[in-house]
């Protein structure tokens, strides 16, 4: 009788093995309310692992950026579908809607929608090639306005072609894409073993993009990381694309800026369109092009090299400056963690001299009622903390705290 | 060994017999019983035993010839019967009358039953050294393959059945995979041979059961004989080899319109040693089996389409979509000549095998990478010596001495010129751009020699010493023929190379009456790269100006150690134990990149583990019912992990090392079987890796939320169970039916860190249950064999990657000739 027990016993094992199945498909996601699955205010992006492993993206939210709570991707925040590193680099946030480059040929508009990432339309490129692969990108009243990541060299014209598309984000439908004609450099670039590139070969790296009075400006360099001192902006109509001018500055060095999403550009309220530069000590400055005018304005250069490299902190590439600086109101930009006054060149206040913790770099700056800016601090011990300053009062608060043990914060953005 | 255990066993019964019968009173004896046995490929079964059933003192052993000649006094309905070590045993009822002589000849059948069965019948070759290995100082796992004879089944699927294998496939026949032993990227031999140096066109997903006898896996400590850099686990799949004639060969159809020949035979003469193996397999198949939508993992098949309104080309979602560009076919043929069992040598054969596949490829990373036009080529040519031989100029002394030369060669090229959806149509560059042609050619160039030398330090066997060193060298020239210009052409057929030596010295001590078996070893690893890079200047025409090619050089040197343990508690109960560091040097495809989807990374460093392992096993029989438990557990502590990792094009993937993974894990496995007419399997296996790194940055400020948390994106969970029911003699003398049930369970893992992300927005491959049913009809004493398979009957999604769905319910026919 023992024996047969014995038999019985395996043989059971072996029979219970297939009801496993029954309740072991999909993970269990608990019984517990998925607060992620109410429509928030505000959306925080953060990113958790290592390139070397992974790395993943992660979007909380919250009804208020300033309460004092704790927010943690843990068993929380919003897992995007699919999207790798690469979507978030070649993805722009514009009024609640996310649109990034899926395998270089396709835009995907998405939106948070009960918790999820949804689809809200698509584009597919007419050829390969990155042709959708997006750069810089601005909105206007047209829409999205991105510069293609797709170089070609026009052996017919000698000149570097990259497309300019005009997206209607409400039909998801090119309007246009009419090539950018960027001058061959008349010197020589070389590649990083030291050698003379092909000038089909010359990457080009736009760094600052704007869109005004019919004009558009394209602050660029040759290859990936510039060793020129000079900042090149190239000028054209717009949309048509046409009466290029290459515009060059020698007083502060070349153009600063990531190819990506980030702005190291900004219009005032006079439509005076600034842009940063960087020089060989990797200190910044900023340059001006009047309203109504497409030459860099002669009597105006802003020499930044008492505040360093604001860009320091950066934690977006490694490319000629990854920072990102916005404009806010009576001539006062946010550059890196500094409120600058760019009219009177003159620094108001270094958000870091609070004490509240280091200002980080991130993709984007959220700000409100051109006087409240928010931004990302991270202390000493390795905590982090949405900050929001006070232009008006000059005054700094900390709001909501991030679980610390992340890797960074891309952006911080307003869902409705 | 086996023809000596065979007299010794014959000589015995003899013995036995004429003592007994010698002891009798003297009767008469005018009724004989006389004839032939012989095996089913005519070979004479010297010292087979015939006896009278219940009559114990009335029997024969077949001459050299495989004659016999019973006499007895007995008349009228008797049974006789007929055994010989590795074969069937055999009755026939037979009518004696008194004063007349019967001839009857017998065939007998090889025995190639699962290892219970033998135990009970006492028999098979095979078996035999499935029992010794299990029972030896190292933790492995060993399949007997002829039970999957068969089935329509390559490797792989045969080996994710077995505890800690983990086979992960991206789709149907000949689809890319990944192999780990208890989490790590295992080392495949073939008889004894780092499988690395085959070409594609012998890889485990594409060689069929038939020319297999079995498979060892090796888990932890991998025995000094496999000397290459193996660690915490290797496979070494040895192939049919049969002193004396056998043919295996069968063919299989079925859904995908997917074919598999395979033939493996041999033949020996006797007088002189001489022999002649060949094997060869052909598969073939359309992979065109149904991709589905499914909501519920968030897999959406798209297509691409015009809008008509807008002119606007859109992805739009469709329900599924049948597979159109991903046919597979390859080719082996190998013979080997050569003589065994001769004065000057136990073994020595020359050898040459010849593969080749080509391959179509459907997807890249993911499930809307959609390609039309891409294939792969592979060919490779590689001839053998091996020479071996037991006291090797001194007494004691065993060489086993081999060396390959192999030239292998990869094409990779997309002739579409165009990204494609699942409904065939240009997708992405729909506009009719062209995208650039890719045509690369890879060669590889390859030696690799082994010397292992054992010796016996005493004369009981009870320890020995093991001498084993192995050097690797593959030279390879890439070309890019879609490259116009003349000089960039030539450039790209730069050469890397990578040079192994591995040197391992194994004391082996049989201690406690042989209760405890010790294997102490030491290793070092010694891998040498060298890249050649192209620093030359081209001008705008593409002519070279300037600069030069250089070539960048690495050494890595490492000693290494480890001990192997197995204590006999009793003789059904032991325990074993083992504690390594080890070394896993990079693959050539790893550093070098393969030019379709696996991107070069020179700056790839060995991978180090410390591995500790500890399990029991325990036997147990019950009359003719048999019960074996085996069950294990590991830990590995692994700096600078090599693990693939899928890049920002998701298309590409690179291999990189990761500071720091820690992996454990258990696995469980229990057996039972009556006779050989049923056999229940079951087992369940769980390892989990553990990300090492702390910080977050350089700064170490930061410990990253994910230190410590499980690595996402690989199963963590699976097991399998099996049933087979047979019975013999059931619709006639000498035939068999059987059937066989199969189920293989994953448990569901996420794509990303557990922890993290809100559950419903998280994105997994699921568990998925495939079951699996096999009848099998043989006849001939299992001479003729025909099966009929429904694989994934239930037709579930099965997912080994995120969203690449693999086949779904198949049946298959499979008809075997086995002249074993």
């Amino acid at each position: 009788m023992k024996k047969l027990n014995v038999a019985g016993m395996v043989l059971a094992t072996a029979f219970v093995m297939p009801f496993i199945q029954s309740c072991s498909k999909t993970p269990d996601t608990g019984t517990k309310p998925d607060d992620t699955k109410q429509t928030k205010e505000y959306a925080i992006f953060v990113t958790v692992g290592n390139s070397s492993s992974s790395e993943n993206y992660y979007t909380l939210t919250t009804a208020d950026l300033m309460k004092d709570t704790l927010l943690s991707p843990v068993n929380s925040g919003i897992e995007p579908d699919n999207i790798t590193s690469w979507a978030y680099i070649y993805s722009v946030f514009y009024q609640g809607s996310f649109y990034y480059t899926q395998d270089g040929n396709i835009i995907s508009k998405q939106k948070i929608v009960g918790g999820k990432y949804k689809e809200l339309g698509n584009i597919v490129a007419s050829a390969g090639s990155w042709q959708l692969g997006m750069m810089k990108t601005f909105f206007n009243n047209n829409g999205l306005n991105f510069l293609s990541w797709e170089v070609k060299y026009n052996q017919a014209e000698d000149v570097i072609e990259k497309n300019l598309y005009i997206i209607d984000t409400a039909a998801m439908t090119v309007k246009s894409n009419n090539p950018v004609k960027f001058p061959v450099p008349a010197f020589t670039i070389y590649d990083n073993n030291g050698n003379p590139m092909a000038k089909k070969d010359i990457p080009l790296t736009p760094s600052s993009f704007s869109i005004r009075d019919n004009k558009a400006f394209i602050g660029f360099y040759y290859d990936w990381i510039t060793k020129i001192d000079t900042a090149y902006m190239l000028v054209c109509d717009y949309p048509a694309l046409t009466n290029v001018k290459l515009l060059k500055d020698t007083r502060l060095g070349h153009v600063s800026g990531a190819w990506y999403a980030s702005s190291s550009s900004f219009t005032d309220e006079n439509g005076d369109y600034y842009f940063s530069t960087i020089n060989k000590n990797k200190t910044y400055g900023l340059l001006r092009i009047k309203s109504g005018t497409t030459e860099i304005d002669p009597g105006y250069a802003y020499d930044l090299k008492e505040v360093g490299n604001i860009a320091g902190a950066a934690s977006w590439g490694d490319y000629a400056g990854s920072d990102h600086h916005v404009y806010i109101k009576s001539g006062l930009a946010f550059m890196g963690s500094y409120m600058i006054d760019v009219r009177n060149k003159k620094v108001i206040k270094d958000l870091n001299s609070f004490g509240l913790g280091k200002v980080q770099m991130t993709m984007d700056t959220y700000t409100e009622n051109s006087n409240e800016v928010y931004v990302v601090l991270k202390t000493d011990d390795a905590r982090w903390f949405v900050g929001k300053y006070d232009v008006a009062a000059n005054t700094l608060k900390r709001g909501v705290e991030i679980h610390s043990g992340i890797k960074g914060i891309s952006r911080i953005g307003r869902l409705r | 060994m086996r023809r000596i255990f065979t007299l010794l066993l014959s000589g015995f019964f003899l013995l036995v017999t004429d003592l007994a019968m010698a002891q009798q009173p003297a009767t008469k004896k005018d009724n004989h019983i006389y004839g032939e046995i012989k095996s089913k490929l005519g070979e004479a079964l010297s010292g087979a035993s015939v006896k009278i059933s219940n009559e114990q003192y009335v029997g024969a052993i077949a001459d050299s010839t495989g004659n016999y000649d019973i006499s007895t006094s007995l008349a009228g309905k008797v049974t006789v019967i007929v055994s010989s070590v590795g074969y069937r045993p055999q009755t026939r009822d037979v009518y004696l009358k008194a004063g007349h002589s019967i001839h009857i000849d017998f065939t007998l059948t090889e025995d190639n039953r699962q290892l219970n069965e033998v135990i009970v019948a006492g028999t098979g070759n095979n078996q035999y050294k499935v029992k010794q290995l299990k029972e030896s100082g190292f933790n492995v796992n060993v399949i007997d393959v002829n039970e999957y004879g068969n089935i329509s089944t390559d490797i792989n699927q045969v080996l994710k059945r077995t505890t800690g294998v983990l086979v992960r496939e991206s789709g149907g026949v000949g689809s890319d995979f990944t192999f780990q032993v208890n989490g790590l990227a295992a080392k495949i031999y073939i008889d004894d041979i780092p499988m690395d140096q085959y070409g594609s066109s012998m890889t485990l997903n594409n060689i069929p059961v038939n020319l297999i006898d079995r498979i060892e896996v090796y888990k932890g400590v991998v025995p000094a004989h496999l000397g290459s850099d193996a660690m915490g686990g290797a496979v070494n799949i040895i192939t049919k080899q049969k002193t004396r004639k056998f043919l295996d060969a069968s063919y299989s159809y079925g859904s995908f319109n997917t074919h598999q020949v395979a033939l493996t035979g041999g033949i020996r003469d006797r007088k002189t040693g001489l022999k002649l193996r060949a094997s060869t397999y052909y598969n073939y198949s359309d992979n065109n089996y149904m991709m589905y939508s499914d909501s519920m993992y968030n897999v959406d098949l798209r297509i691409v389409k015009r809008d008509e309104a807008t002119g606007t080309y859109r992805q739009v979602s469709i329900d599924k979509a049948r597979r159109f560009y991903d046919t597979y076919r390859s080719a082996m043929g190998e013979v080997e000549v050569g003589y065994e069992k001769v004065k000057w040598a136990d073994w020595f054969t020359i050898g040459l095998t010849y593969g080749e596949n080509k391959k179509q490829h459907q997807l890249g990373s993911t499930v809307n990478a959609v390609m039309g036009g891409f294939w792969t080529e592979n060919k490779y040519l590689m001839p053998t010596i091996k020479y071996r031989k037991d006291n090797f100029i001194v007494p004691g002394l065993f060489a086993n001495l081999y060396a390959n030369y192999s030239n292998n060669k990869d094409v990779n090229r997309d002739t579409a010129l165009y990204r494609y959806d699942w409904i065939g149509h240009w997708a992405a560059n729909a506009g009719g751009d062209r995208i650039p042609e890719v045509f690369t050619k890879y060669f590889d160039n390859s030696y690799t020699a082994r010397a292992n030398f054992n010796y016996n330090l005493d004369k009981e066997n009870n320890h020995s010493l093991n001498l084993n060193y192995t050097f690797n060298t593959t030279r390879r020239k890439v070309y890019d023929e879609a490259e116009t210009n003349p000089y960039k052409k030539d450039l790209s057929g730069l050469p890397s190379k990578q040079g192994k030596h591995i040197i391992g010295l194994a004391w082996q001590g049989q201690w406690l009456k042989k209760r405890l078996i010790s294997v102490a070893s030491f290793k070092y690893y010694g891998m040498v790269t060298k890249a050649t890079m192209d620093g030359r200047v081209f001008d705008d025409f593409g002519k070279p100006v300037g600069g030069e090619i250089h070539t960048r050089k690495d050494f890595f040197g490492f000693p290494s150690g480890s001990l192997a343990l197995r204590y006999r508690i009793t003789p059904d109960w032991g325990v074993k134990g083992s504690v390594e560091r080890g070394y896993n040097l990079p693959e050539m495809t790893a550093l070098f990149g393969n030019g379709q989807f696996v991107v070069a990374n020179l700056d790839l460093k060995p991978e180090r583990s410390d591995n500790f392992n500890l399990g029991a096993y325990y036997n147990h029989f019950i009359g003719e019912h048999f019960i074996n438990l085996d069950a294990s557990a590991f830990y590995r502590n692994s700096k600078d992990y090599i693990a693939s990792q899928v890049l920002s094009d998701n298309i590409h993937s690179q291999s990189r090392n990761f500071p720091g993974v820690t992996l454990y894990g258990f696995e469980a496995e229990a057996r039972y079987g009556y006779k050989d007419m049923v056999s229940l399997s079951a087992n369940i296996s769980y390892d989990k890796a553990v990300d090492n790194w702390k910080y977050t940055d350089s700064t170490n400020s930061q410990v990253s939320l994910t230190y410590k948390e499980q690595l996402p994106n690989r199963p963590w969970m699976y097991g399998n169970a099996n049933l087979m029911l047979g019975k013999r003699d059931l619709v006639g003398k000498g035939t068999r039916v059987q059937l066989n049930y199969m189920y293989q369970y994953m448990h569901w893992f996420y794509l990303t860190w557990a922890k993290l992300g809100s559950p419903g927005s998280k994105n997994f491959v699921p568990g998925q249950t495939v079951h699996s049913l096999i009848l099998a009809y043989s006849w001939k004493q299992d001479v003729y064999n025909i099966s009929m398979e429904a694989r994934n009957l239930t037709d579930e999604r099965l997912y080994d990657n995120f969203r690449l769905q693999k086949p779904g319910r198949a049946f298959y026919v499979k008809l075997r000739v086995s002249l074993m």
